[in-house]
């Protein structure tokens, strides 16, 4: 089985704007929602070697590790960061039970790479690939499930002005 | 509304349960009738009618002097779907979701012999059936830069044959092999992929060295799976299988899918398709 999850789509919008999306807070906490802990933010400068935050708004949940970095940035082209940690507060906020969420940190850090490429007449392709896991990997299961939604509903806030309900 | 709370409070109590027990063996029996062998007073029987009539589980009717009890088991069944389906339903989806998951994952991604693909749209699942089936749809998303939009003739009943039409160019692609394999509308779709003829091949720019290698693999299916997924979002998944290890028509749908489908689900959230 392989050990990468990988995801395309075609957006009518321009790089710059699909990059601000996935790093501007105020895009990403209207897209980019779980069901239990609301939507997410990302606090971070995105420079190669920083770090970022997992932040949970609406719940008071902040997840902050040094080992969440910048991999690659290169704006609006392709940027690249570790996974977050998986704290106990963020799987209590998401509802994962804390053996599972044991399960879960035992596991290798992921990253994840999202490629930006112009296609022309207004469309941008978004290619996720999220790997750097361990065979058998849950992280990967979990993920795998949902970036789809996460990636459809960042798809219709750009074309439409709203995210998906 | 129905009123759950009364619903449940009515069916908490064993006396109760036992006198909707009666008049589900036996409608419209009558406060004696109903009283004889509960071991219960007549008062007792009366308290309890009136507990199950307020939460809507009995109804009565008069016939002259005497009131008869008739069982309504729509409450019940309101439970049934509300707390019973509902979460098998749950169940059977995250269950189908990870078996999804472990033989296919990841998304997206090509595995030997499979291309899974899942996308989330903003319509009922009648437009998005409309969007995979009326060739209006399909010509204004599903579009080969040379061939043209794609249209498929076919009355979409399981057993039938389809064609692919290309309106720009006039070609069209004909097999008794292409069949609809499964039609459940709104909810799944399934047909036996078209036929790489020569004709299709020079419209798409293809030679025939290549084209007749594509020929020379097994026929591959696709299949459409459309889910509620909260109000008025539908999943789509998209399963395309039936090749043979390594095959290159398997690189070639799956380089194509995610543009298709993400034509189609902006087709059907801002009224166009993505510009091609």
């Amino acid at each position: 089985m392989s050990v990468a999850f990988s995801y395309t789509t075609y957006i009518g919008a321009t790089p710059e704007r699909v990059w601000r999306a996935l790093t501007d807070r105020a895009d990403t906490r209207r897209f980019w929602r779980h069901r239990t802990a609301g939507g997410k933010t990302f606090p971070s400068d995105w420079k190669k070697g920083s770090t970022w935050a997992l932040v949970h708004e609406d719940v008071g949940v902040a997840v902050r590790d040094p080992a969440q970095v910048v991999l690659e940035s290169d704006p609006p082209h392709r940027l690249s960061y570790t996974w977050h940690s998986f704290t106990p507060e963020w799987a209590a906020a998401v509802g994962l039970a804390p053996d599972a969420a044991a399960l879960w940190r035992a596991e290798p850090r992921s990253k994840v790479a999202f490629d930006i490429e112009d296609v022309g007449h207004g469309v941008v392709k978004l290619t996720v690939v999220h790997d750097g896991f361990g065979p058998d990997s849950v992280v990967l299961e979990s993920i795998s499930l949902g970036w789809p939604s996460v990636l459809s509903s960042l798809k219709t806030l750009l074309e439409t002005g709203s995210p998906l309900p | 509304m129905r009123d759950m709370d009364a619903v449940f409070k009515a069916l908490s109590d064993p006396g109760r349960r036992r006198l909707l027990d009666r008049l589900n063996q036996r409608n419209g029996l009558s406060l004696s009738e109903l009283s004889a062998g509960m071991g219960m007073t007549r008062q007792a029987v009366t308290k309890h009618l009136d507990v199950l009539e307020a939460a809507g589980l009995v109804t009565t009717l008069r016939r002259g002097r005497e009131k008869l009890h008739y069982l309504d088991a729509a409450p019940i069944t309101d439970i049934a779907d509300r707390w019973i389906h509902h979460y098998d339903r749950a169940r059977a989806e995250a269950l189908s979701d990870l078996k999804t998951a472990l033989e296919a994952t990841p998304m997206g991604h090509t595995d030997e012999h499979t291309f899974v693909y899942t996308t989330y749209i903003h319509a009922t699942p009648e437009r998005v059936w409309q969007g995979l089936t009326e060739p209006s749809f399909t010509a204004a998303y599903w579009r080969h830069p040379k061939a043209g939009g794609v249209r498929f003739a076919t009355d979409w009943q399981k057993g039938s044959t389809y064609d692919v039409t290309y309106e720009e160019s006039g070609l069209v692609i004909s097999h008794p092999e292409q069949v609809v394999l499964e039609s459940d509308p709104y909810r799944r779709l399934a047909y036996t992929w078209h036929t790489f003829s020569p004709e299709w091949a020079t419209h798409h720019g293809i030679d025939e060295e290549q084209a007749a290698a594509w020929r020379a693999e097994p026929r591959s299916k696709v299949a459409f799976d459309l889910e509620e997924a909260g109000p008025g979002v539908v999943k789509l998944t998209v399963v395309h299988d039936g090749f043979a290890p390594g095959s290159p028509v398997l690189d070639g749908v799956s380089n194509g899918w995610p543009a298709v489908l993400a034509s189609l689900k902006t087709l059907l959230e801002t009224g166009s398709a993505l510009p091609s």
